[in-house]
């Protein structure tokens, strides 16, 4: 059995200037001991799906679909529409929270509180979940700082943030987030505001304690590389969908869709010729207001197909863990439910309708 | 070596640092660097945040006045003259900065930042002006009617391009790229890099590109500099500086850049560095990377490291004062045992 | 509904018309446009407009509505209740109020902009220098500023009064000495960090000058906050002119003002409470309203605020 399992989950955003559909019917499972990497760019939902399933979303958001389960328990967020429901979701969610599920953040900074020492703030966890004395939970502070490599944690528990650098600091998120031996950790671009060579450091760590613990880790990243060195499967998302899902090997080697295939393509590999040019993927990512009609890679996509204009794609598997969604790889007539065009553009309306308004 | 534009020499900027009411500490951004840039070359410049490399661009450009050192530019030396004096260079030598977000003016259209440059040096008529900035907006991927858009309409990499378009303006012979692909996404990243490589073969600009990023620069540049805390601690050719490093922090900068292969990556030896990079408001003495470096020696902690000439390289490390490593037997880095007891290291 | 023509037409690739991957999807409107439409959804905001609107066409043409003056006296009026012949009813020495109260608005509501925009430029130019010159320059402007500042307002203005007789023009350069200050701390923080940003660099590096990076790129940026603290600087004044004419030092008699029709209201404020009740309504309303425009207006130039 899966220790996290999402199916069709959907976030939307209410907003002045319409609905931002941020997560569309976006399903996968992630298994104990595994580091699931989930990759996209900025708009792409990577972070969205997480705080969803975290149930810490802003308060102009909708979960208009979706079931997650965690361990076997539904905590889906969905249709939560009477207050009690609110309520009940909230309270499971306070325990999960920091303890069996735990988040390390991009930022170190935002996320320790700066007039509180850092000894206190881990052991407020541990307190907050962990049936112990204050003096239990210390020891347990100065031995999770210890694992994560603080030299002299003793003394170091009674400073505050602000006296620590910024790997040091991300160190100490990271020992917060292992406090109550967590199930789950989710890492929100963990390493993007350090530096190369701290980067290095904080990976290396993230690995060792995750071979250790057991605990699955959902890796939220923009960086190939990252996951490349860290992750076993991988998930590559884009405009708020998954494209692409399968082994690390798999999405590396053996690319199935054309943006993963641009992903890998538009990087400085180092096998790669630097006379060769890198081969980028053209334009912009859709606004996530208005959405094209079909595949959202579409406006973009080197092998767009008239199909690709009009349907979604349906998926197509490759292997027991190898998922994709483009129509390229299941041209299969039987798969189109819209109906052919009388003229040869008319379906592909809503397109020409916002590429005209654009001219406008 | 091609026609040299840009030959800096030993160029300092200190920032004074108020400490209490009347003492003041500098703190050494840019040390003695020295380093010079051909015409239609691309240098690329990698260290980590507080290592110096925008601070050393800022200086270059005149944003700031530097403390000490030459600035050679065409024959002539910049760093000396009036604000007025440096007037002429600056259609000269533009500067692309690191966030797209920040470096357009929200309250401007395109057209007016865009136009801006040709105004100021009245390079054209208002009606050639506007004809100029929509065939720039075509030269970078964007269509002429943007021009009457404000900035905050355009994602990332579009306003890095609208960027890139004011640069090219002003007909620039050197552009300080500065970070220009970090705030972007990847997919974008390569609009960025493949626009700046194909302008500069059609006009033969020079590039000093500056980057956290190994991957990028080493796919831009022809040659590559390395800076640390300030100093400029190895400088060669983009591709011996990436394959064979010499100087340990490029060693280890290069063994922690993440590789987005997965079987390399998995495959790769890595030195991890202990530590992070000191306060430059208290650097150590002797040579910078003193503190970290696997390979310390007594005489490291003692005195900075000059910068050793290596065939068509420049180094500052006393490892190759000691051994030439090259010259002598091809006896490499490697082979030296990395925490060597200091004195054995130091009579070998 | 045929599910397909002819066969392979859904797998041709797609017209490149189709694929417009440079596809923006916000309109483009102005900034002022936009912020315009932001401010006409905010109900309070416009009410605060509607009021001030209204405060203003009274003081420009209230007076030629009625066939008094503030200073003509009926004794067969006096202390008289709103009437047709004296709309909001007559004061001690019989003077019509409405008509007083149209001068009253005439003279807090020039006071009040007059000020204001005296204080923005004065504070906008000293502001902007100090923050973008930097160093001595900020240095002495700001020790100027401590030194004004470190005097009571109030007394400022007696002190004028004492010196250039009680009028409209003493008041007004009696607020302004001290008034600017705020606007010019304003005004030099925001410039102090916008000069900061990368835009400031770039117009640098493309060879403005000051004077240029200054207006067209520091100060146009730090519009909003002015407009904020200007809507502040508007009451205030209004607010001072009302004191000074109530305690009897401000506008003398027989000009109105609000502040000095409270004062003369005073004696009476049981037998004729209503004498009273004018002046204080158009006071409050007018303050009311200025806060609620200055709110509206903060919102509709910085949406990231909501």
């Amino acid at each position: 059995m899966s220790l996290l399992e999402i199916n069709h989950l959907s976030t939307h955003f209410k907003t002045a200037q319409g609905t931002v559909k941020a997560l569309r019917d976006v399903s996968f499972r992630v298994s104990s001991g595994e580091v699931f990497g989930i990759v996209g760019e900025s708009g792409s939902g990577k972070s969205v799906s997480m705080l969803s399933l975290m149930g810490l979303l802003a308060e102009n958001s909708v979960i208009p679909e979706g079931e997650i389960l965690f361990n076997g328990k539904d905590i889906s967020p969905a249709n939560l529409n009477t207050k009690r429901k609110r309520n009940e979701y909230e309270k499971k969610m306070r325990k999960l929270r920091g303890g069996e599920i735990s988040m390390i953040f991009q930022d170190p900074m935002t996320f320790l509180n700066p007039v509180l020492k850092v000894g206190t703030q881990i052991c407020e966890g541990i307190l907050a979940h962990i049936h112990c004395s204050r003096e239990e939970a210390r020891i347990r502070a100065i031995e999770l700082m210890r694992q994560v490599g603080i030299p002299s944690p003793e003394k170091r528990l009674d400073q505050y943030p602000f006296e620590f650098s910024g790997g040091m600091r991300q160190r100490i998120i990271i020992a917060t987030a292992l406090a109550c031996k967590p199930k789950l950790i989710i890492a929100d671009e963990p390493t993007t505001a350090l530096d190369v060579t701290v980067q290095a450091q904080i990976l290396e760590l993230i690995k060792t304690l995750t071979d250790e613990s057991g605990a699955a880790v959902v890796m939220i990243t923009h960086d190939l590389g990252v996951v490349a060195t860290l992750c076993d499967r991988i998930a590559i998302l884009y405009a708020g969908r998954v494209m692409e899902e399968g082994l690390t090997e798999e999405i590396f080697y053996s690319p199935k869709h054309p943006y993963t295939k641009g992903l890998l393509g538009s990087i400085n590999n180092s096998e790669k010729d630097e006379s060769e040019p890198l081969q980028p993927i053209p334009g912009t990512p859709p606004d996530l207001l208005k959405l094209p009609a079909g595949c959202a890679f579409m406006p973009r996509c080197q092998e767009a197909m008239r199909i690709c204009g009009a349907q979604e794609p349906p998926k197509s598997a490759f292997s027991g863990t190898h998922r994709c969604y483009c129509w390229r790889n299941s041209m299969d007539e039987a798969l189109i439910t819209v109906s052919a065009p009388a003229a040869n553009t008319a379906a592909l309306q809503p397109n020409l309708a916002l590429s005209a308004a654009e001219e406008g | 070596m091609a026609e040299k534009l840009l030959e800096v020499t030993d160029l300092c900027k200190y920032f004074e640092v108020k400490r209490g009411l009347k003492s003041s500490q500098a703190v050494k951004a840019v040390d003695h660097v020295s380093f010079e840039i051909a015409k239609g070359e691309t240098l690329g410049l990698v260290g980590e945040s507080g290592c110096g490399k925008s601070s050393l661009g800022r200086t270059l450009l005149r944003i700031y006045e530097p403390t000490a050192g030459e600035i050679l530019y065409d024959g002539k030396d910049v760093a000396k003259l009036s604000r007025r004096g440096f007037l002429p260079y600056r259609r000269r030598i533009q500067m692309i900065f690191q966030d797209p977000y920040a470096s357009l003016n929200p309250r401007l259209t395109v057209g007016e930042i865009i136009g801006e440059g040709m105004q100021i040096h009245k390079i054209c008529t208002k009606g050639q002006a506007t004809r100029r900035v929509q065939e720039l907006l075509e030269l970078v991927g964007l269509k002429p009617d943007h021009i009457r858009r404000y900035p905050h309409e355009f994602s990332g990499g579009q306003r890095q391009r609208i960027c890139i378009a004011r640069t090219l303006s002003l007909d620039p012979e050197f552009i300080v790229c500065d970070e220009p692909i970090s705030a972007l996404d990847v997919s974008i990243q390569a609009q960025v890099i493949n626009l700046l490589e194909s302008i500069q073969k059609e006009r033969g600009i020079s590039y000093l590109f500056i980057a956290h990023d190994l991957g990028m620069v080493k796919h831009i540049s022809h040659r590559i500099g390395v800076m640390y805390l300030g100093h400029m601690v190895e400088i060669g050719p983009s591709n011996d500086v990436y394959h064979d490093p010499l100087h340990p922090y490029t060693r280890a900068l290069l063994s922690a850049e993440p590789i987005p292969d997965p079987r390399a990556a998995h495959a790769k030896k890595r030195i991890l560095l202990g530590g992070e990079i000191p306060s430059p408001i208290n650097p150590p003495k002797g040579c910078p990377f003193v503190t970290r470096c696997p390979y310390a020696m007594e005489v490291c902690a003692a005195i900075a490291p000059p910068s050793f000439e290596i065939e068509n390289r420049r180094v500052s490390c006393f490892l190759y004062e000691q051994w030439r490593i090259r010259e002598r037997g091809g006896r490499s880095i490697d082979s030296i045992p990395v925490n060597a007891p200091v004195s054995q290291s130091a009579n070998a | 509904m045929e599910t397909s023509t002819k066969k392979g037409f859904w797998f041709e690739p797609i017209e490149p018309e189709l694929q417009n991957s440079e596809f923006i999807a916000i309109s483009s409107k102005g900034f002022l446009a936009e912020a315009s439409a932001r401010f006409l959804r905010n109900k309070r905001a416009v009410f605060g407009l509607v009021i001030i609107v209204f405060f203003a066409a009274m003081a420009l043409f209230g007076p030629f509505l009625v066939p008094y003056t503030y200073d003509g006296q009926d004794p067969a009026f006096v202390n008289a209740p709103p009437s047709a012949a004296h709309w909001l009813g007559a004061d001690k020495f019989g003077r019509d109020i409405f008509v007083r109260l149209c001068y009253g608005a005439r003279i807090s509501l020039f006071i009040g902009f007059a000020s204001a925009l005296i204080n923005l430029f004065i504070g906008c130019v000293l502001g902007g220098i100090s923050g973008y010159a930097g160093g001595k320059v900020d240095i002495i402007l700001m020790r100027v500023v401590d030194i004004i500042y470190a005097v009571p307002s109030m007394l400022y203005v007696i002190l004028i009064m004492m010196a250039l007789g009680a009028n409209t023009k003493s008041i007004l350069i009696g607020i302004c000495i001290p008034g600017w200050i705020g606007m010019a701390r304003q005004v030099r923080g925001q410039i102090i960090s916008l000069k900061q940003q990368e835009f400031s660099m770039a117009a640098l590096v493309l060879g403005a000058g000051d004077g240029r990076i200054l207006f067209k790129h520091l100060m146009i940026n730090a519009i909003g906050p002015i407009i904020v603290q200007l809507t502040f600087l508007v009451p205030q004044a209004i607010f001072t002119e009302a004191f000074l004419s109530f305690v009897g030092v401000g506008i003398s008699a027989p000009m109105a003002s609000w502040g000095s029709m409270c004062q003369s209201a005073r004696e009476f404020i049981t037998l004729y409470p209503l004498q009273m009740l004018w002046p204080t309504l158009s006071i409050s309303l007018t303050i009311f309203s200025l806060n609620f425009l200055g709110e509206g207006i903060g919102d509709a130039l910085n949406p990231r605020n909501k």
